[in-house]
């Protein structure tokens, strides 16, 4: 292993800027390191993660929602949900956030080279996904199949929706579902869990990889459907969430069994869990 | 064998008379502060001493272990202020320091400590108290009730890792310098070459002390039983007697974990980014929004002692317990980790 010499837990100063809002309670920040080489060129693969600092509120560990910009910026997709994630959406273009990063492990791109891709996602699930359906999309020929199943709780908490016809003509296939339709609500997809969907995938076993991410007991239920149709526990890969005080295996916090979610994860194929304790998968 | 420290490592081997070891602290003192187990409020702890009359050298289980001098309880990590952009600052750094009276369970705590903080982000604050501590340990001589030692290689006599060894003779104490700091410290103490006889005493002690040991715990093939064991019936009794205090995790010597969080004056223009200790019988511990990864009280103190006797192999290729028996010692439900793996030897029923 390599050793880093600075301060691990000291994060640089990052501008915002671009700030899309998603849903009523999501937003993606666009943001660009301040100083150092960093600011032209920062580098990390998708399903890896920053924390992020507003001092004062706290840190908290976001993964990093895109392929990385060419002008050196890279995206969180944020839902307001605790202290720190409240506290950004107060911030304006322009504003500083402090972060450090990349950690963790990213989606298996390389080992998808070539092959089918199935990726199902639940909620804000979807956020770690957007930089390797990016890759997907702008590097089309270099995969086989490309298929996506978004489930969210209703249709207005579907993210990037304005990305999906663009990825559409990027060649990804996309079955979307929400678990129910507020009244007065236009929708024209399926309505139910993720995994009343999961058979209009063509995706088969032995064919490429499965990327899943969303609530844990959204994936709990994915993965024993996907081992129900055959699929190996080595070809697919899910996305843990825990809480994270340090990123850099330290903290303690992420374990489960002997894993340090942090920097064994938070990717990892789910032959790296299945056995394990402290996972509902 | 392990444990028994009879082939210490040293560069030098003498004997300093009984109040040689007075002059070893003030010596000490020259270099900065001295902390060693002190008597405060009927418990043994960690404390500034100025001289041998403060130390409490006796074989007792310390509350607190020294890894509250490297891994600080309460450590500020960055101070920020708004008038300055919020441009982190490191705090200070602390200068030498000795630590003495350091047990051969605990030194080899501080070795399991050293693997976590010097991965591949080595933690500055841990490694620049590391740097900064002279270790002076000391040979145990006698067994606590609840030492174990014996069973984890780590005692009662201690091999290597140490600045300076104390053992305590019959007249006078061996001292062994194991570094080239040690050997200047031990100029400045009145003493005398070891002999053989000297050597052979405090072997002879050693083996005595590891003689006494009341607990044992089998390690061979431990965490592979402890699997095994996930879903034993012994755990729902554990459950239901864990208070979930977290007085284990605070008194283990090899027990990391920490929160972080911003601290704000007043005026809300200044920050600490500050962490401290906490443990996995926490409530909050798992936490996440949305839900608790470990909402049941058992569940967390299993993950304490799979932790300890399971887990740490597989992160560290050791064990992360090293039979200090503090968290038995301090556990105001009487939980005994080490029983309980070891009823598993038994087939069965344990407490």
């Amino acid at each position: 292993m390599s050793r880093h010499a600075a301060n691990p837990l000291k994060p640089e100063p990052a501008v915002i800027k671009a700030i899309r809002q998603e849903t009523y309670d999501t937003t993606t920040y666009t943001m660009g390191f301040r100083e150092g080489e960093r600011a032209n060129r920062f580098s990390f693969e998708p399903g890896q993660f920053n924390m992020l600092t507003l001092w004062g509120i706290g840190e908290a560990a976001i993964s990093l929602s895109s392929l990385p910009g060419g002008n050196g910026t890279f995206d969180h997709t944020v839902r307001s949900v605790g202290d720190v994630t409240n506290a950004l959406r107060r911030l304006k273009v322009g504003d500083t956030v402090w972060a450090r990063g990349p950690y963790g492990t990213p989606w298996p791109l390389k080992e998808a080279r070539g092959r089918d891709l199935l990726i199902i996602a639940g909620g804000i699930g979807l956020a770690p996904l957007r930089g390797v359906i990016q890759a997907v999309t702008s590097r089309r020929s270099d995969f086989g199949k490309a298929e996506l199943l978004y489930g969210a709780r209703t249709p207005a908490d579907l993210l990037y929706t304005t990305e999906f016809d663009d990825w559409r003509r990027g060649g990804l296939s996309l079955t979307l579902t929400v678990d129910a339709v507020p009244e007065g609500a236009r929708w024209e997809h399926n309505v139910g869990v993720v995994t009343t969907v999961m058979d209009r995938a063509t995706v088969r076993p032995g064919g490429g990889v499965v990327m899943v991410c969303g609530p844990e007991i959204m994936m709990k239920f994915v993965v024993k459907e996907l081992l129900a149709r055959g699929f190996r526990p080595g070809e697919i890969f899910v996305s843990l969430e825990r809480r994270m005080e340090c990123g850099v295996r330290v903290c303690g916090r992420c374990q489960f069994d002997g894993r340090f979610v942090c920097r064994d994860g938070p990717v990892l194929p789910y032959s790296d869990i299945k056995g394990r304790v402290g996972t509902m998968l | 064998m392990d444990g028994l420290g009879e082939r210490a490592t040293a560069l030098e081997r003498r004997v300093m008379p009984e109040e040689g070891l007075d002059q070893l602290v003030r010596a000490l003192a020259r270099r900065g502060p001295v902390y060693g187990p002190v008597r405060q409020d009927g418990a043994t702890v960690y404390g500034e001493v100025e001289g041998a009359q403060d130390l409490d050298l006796r074989c007792t289980p310390f509350t607190y272990s020294p890894k509250a001098l490297l891994h600080r309880p309460r450590q500020v990590l960055f101070r920020a202020e708004r008038a300055e952009g919020f441009v982190p600052r490191e705090p200070e750094e602390d200068g030498r320091m000795s630590i003495i009276g350091v047990r051969p369970c605990d030194m080899s705590a501080i070795a399991a400590l050293d693997q976590v903080f010097s991965q591949e982000y080595p933690d500055p604050y841990y490694q620049r108290r590391r740097q900064n501590a002279l270790l002076a340990a000391v040979n145990c001589v006698e067994m606590a009730e609840h030492c174990f030692c014996t069973s984890m290689g780590t005692g009662p006599g201690l091999a290597a890792g140490f600045d300076l060894l104390l053992t305590r003779l019959e007249h006078g104490w061996l001292v062994e310098a194991g570094t080239e700091e040690g050997c200047a410290v031990l100029k400045e103490v009145e003493s005398r070459t070891a002999t053989d006889r000297d050597l052979q005493e405090k072997e002879e002690l050693i083996r005595k002390a590891a003689a006494g040991a009341k607990k044992q715990l089998q390690t061979e093939g431990l965490p592979g039983l402890m699997r095994d064991r996930f879903e034993d019936p012994v755990w729902k009794e554990r459950r239901e007697e864990c208070l979930g205090c977290a007085n284990c995790t605070s008194v283990c010597p090899t027990c990391f974990c920490y929160d972080a969080y911003d601290v704000v004056n007043v005026k809300g223009d200044k920050v600490e980014r500050t962490r401290c200790w906490t443990g996995c019988p926490v409530v909050d511990f798992a936490r996440v929004h949305g839900g608790n990864f470990r909402s049941d009280r058992g569940e967390r103190f299993k993950q304490f002692a799979y932790h300890k006797l399971c887990y740490w192999k597989d992160q560290f290729d050791r064990l992360g317990c090293v039979g200090c028996g503090r968290c038995m010692t301090w556990c105001p439900a009487k939980i005994d980790i080490a029983e309980t793996a070891q009823s598993f030897r038994r087939g069965g029923e344990a407490r």
